[in-house]
């Protein structure tokens, strides 16, 4: 069954609204009005009734139309199925408030863009309820900060084959709110370590040195604030995790008065499938935190830990993210900036050429240095006599 | 030849002289003389022809001299001297300097002495000398005396050459540093250009799971309840110092006021 969807309007104009992270205003990109989150979200709240209402009747119009259709129309389509199987049950199709068309978005999307009109659209009923995400994070670097960050990716990666950078073109850039869970909770920590110091000293012809050993034990408690671990399967962790860490001084309460001019997906991991990526990096920063405290020794070995975890509140929060695909060779490659601090991070393809290149000239230039100054010579006379 | 025939007659006289037996073996050239009779008649000649001949190509007379004990030939309180006084005595040498180097065992108390004089002093420096110990001393050990010899003259044959070519074996002038340590050179130099493109190809991945929550720690949240350091034991390392006169010499040849170099020892 289609799902309505809805939109922010410029009221002066009747054109989509679009989030501005510089400015935190929505901006209308046809007359220039902007206007702050709250003044959308109260006009909205108005028109709400409306919209169920109108909502409703677009329903119907839609349904009696299609009978109508079934009615007039003699074509035999009894050999089509219906049924999409289990894939169906992850698809919903919505209709573009503005241009009508159908959208066939899965069940995770909450904010898309029509691809006939460029309408920016959010889904409702992905971000109400217990679904309601308590934060968002807004996007504060643009399209055009993301493709910048790119290009200076690019810079001073010594084996990046040249034509990458030349010939490849950017195949899409999407500006995404990607769900994550932050994790609160507190850790206890008893860690034992085997520590050594050592001293040398002089006893007539032998230089003697002693070395102490200890038990060194460390007990103690820490909390942890908002650890995050992405909720979407679609985001790949590691991107996720090496995008971190974000400033969370700018955390808003949700609104989806944020959303507009970017893509947005609910979550689809549970946050008990998060709580173990969480848990391990707690428990890894206790004991590296106990380790740390033991000062004053030479070598420092963890022998034994014993970390016990307070699991706290779990916040659901929207966070900023630029992704943009590119292909060279055949072969896709992705990048993604952090949308607030402007971290990019994607591997890059390595030219053999250069590297082997590199290493041969590497190893010339060394041998012609270590021969002039004998160090080969020097080492090989050091055995041999 | 004239030189040659005159050589003979000395260690002909000097063989009276000492009473060596009638039966000691020695070369017809004069560079061997096995009065202690450790080898067969055919191993001294060969090992004269040898010598003879690496002492015509390098100007430098290279000697064997075997006895029963030194003190039946020669005053000296030890082989060294023995040897000097034995070069002295059968005028060794070649040519006007007197070159050469004479290699002298004295069986009885398994004595030996290695003495350079001339330019035997340039080719033959202490620490080639001592080289050219370790080349026969290990057969001596096991009265491998044709071994002990053969490799006696096949080092001092080297030592010549390298001198002959400006390069006398010496602390830091060792041959095979040059080739060995090109090698080193080379195998060190790829190592440390692989270290150097490993860490430009790191820079290329900069996607990586985070194994830890630093950044999450809430501000003044540590709290370390408990601190317990218990020494448990000690271990102690003993390391000999090397001594100055093991690792400090610079090279060179020290030669005695009587124009010797060498020295003594057993075997």
């Amino acid at each position: 069954m289609p799902t309505q969807i809805s939109q922010y309007k410029c009221p002066c104009c009747t054109a989509p609204l679009r989030f501005d992270g510089n400015a935190d205003r929505l901006e209308c990109d046809y007359c220039g009005s902007s206007y702050t989150v709250a003044e959308m979200e109260a006009m909205y709240a108005q028109q709400d009734a409306q919209a169920e209402k109108a909502f409703a009747e677009a329903e119907a119009a839609a349904e009696q139309e299609a009978v109508q259709q079934q009615e007039e129309t003699a074509w035999d389509a009894s050999g089509l199925s219906q049924d999409w199987g289990a894939d169906g049950e992850k698809l919903r199709m919505l209709h573009c408030p503005s241009c009508g068309a159908e959208l066939i978005t899965d069940d995770t999307t909450a904010a898309t863009s029509c691809p006939y009109c460029g309408n920016n659209t959010i889904v409702p009923g992905q971000f109400q309820g217990a679904l309601k995400p308590d934060y968002v994070l807004p996007f504060k670097l643009s399209k055009e900060d993301a493709k910048a960050a790119l290009k200076n990716h690019y810079k001073k990666k010594h084996f990046l084959p040249k034509e990458f950078s030349a010939q490849n073109h950017l195949e899409e850039i999407k500006g995404i709110y990607v769900p994550f869970w932050l994790f609160e909770s507190g850790a206890d920590a008893d860690c034992t370590f085997h520590a050594t110091r050592s001293h040398c000293h002089r006893e007539g012809e032998y230089d003697v040195t002693v070395t102490e050993h200890f038990r060194v034990r460390r007990g103690g408690s820490m909390e942890f604030e908002h650890v995050p671990t992405d909720a979407s399967q679609k985001m790949p962790d590691d991107y996720m995790d090496s995008l971190e860490p974000y400033d969370y001084s700018d955390l808003k309460p949700f609104s989806v008065g944020y959303l507009p001019g970017y893509l947005a997906d609910k979550y689809d991991v549970p946050p008990e499938d998060c709580m173990t990526r969480a848990d391990q990096r707690c428990r890894a920063t206790a004991i590296e935190q106990m380790r740390r405290d033991v000062v004053g020794y030479d070598t420092v070995v963890t022998t034994g830990s014993n970390v016990s975890l307070q699991r706290g509140k779990i916040h659901y929060a929207m966070m900023p993210v630029w992704t943009l695909h590119t292909k060279w060779q055949g072969k896709d490659y992705l990048f993604m900036m952090n949308g607030q601090t402007g971290k990019m991070v994607g591997d890059l393809p390595v030219s053999q050429g250069k590297y082997w290149g590199t290493f041969a000239a590497l190893t010339g230039v060394f041998t012609v240095a270590m021969t002039v100054l004998g160090v080969g010579k020097w080492i090989a006379m050091l055995f041999m006599g | 030849m004239k030189k040659r025939i005159s050589l003979v007659v000395v260690w002909v006289l000097m063989l009276s002289l000492l009473c060596l037996p009638a039966s000691a073996a020695q070369g017809r050239n004069g560079y061997v003389l096995d009065a202690a009779e450790l080898m067969p008649d055919e191993f001294v000649t060969a090992l004269d022809d040898q010598a003879a001949k690496m002492s015509e190509l390098y100007q430098c007379g290279v000697y064997i001299i075997t006895v029963d004990d030194f003190t039946d030939y020669s005053s000296a309180s030890d082989a060294y001297g023995a040897a000097k006084e034995l070069y002295r005595a059968c005028e060794m040498g070649y040519g006007s300097e007197k070159s050469g180097v004479l290699l002298l065992l004295s069986v009885a108390d398994r004595d030996y002495a290695l003495i350079a004089y001339g330019y035997g002093n340039t080719a033959f420096t202490d620490y080639g000398k001592e080289k050219l110990k370790e080349v026969f001393l290990d057969d001596f050990k096991k009265d491998d005396w044709y071994g002990g010899f053969s490799d006696y003259l096949n080092k001092c044959e080297s030592m010549l050459a390298s001198a002959r070519d400006g390069s006398p074996l010496d602390k830091g002038t060792n041959p095979a540093a040059g080739p060995v340590g090109l090698v080193i050179s080379l195998v060190l130099s790829a190592f440390l250009a692989f270290v150097v493109c490993t860490v430009l190809k790191s820079s290329m991945q900069s996607v990586h799971a985070q194994t830890e929550a630093d950044v999450y720690l809430r501000e003044d949240s540590l709290n370390i309840s408990r601190r317990e350091d218990r020494f448990t034991y000690a271990t102690t390392q003993r390391v000999k110092r090397e001594t100055k006169s093991s690792s400090g010499s610079s090279g060179g040849t020290t030669v005695d006021s009587d124009g010797f170099s060498g020295s003594s020892g057993k075997f």
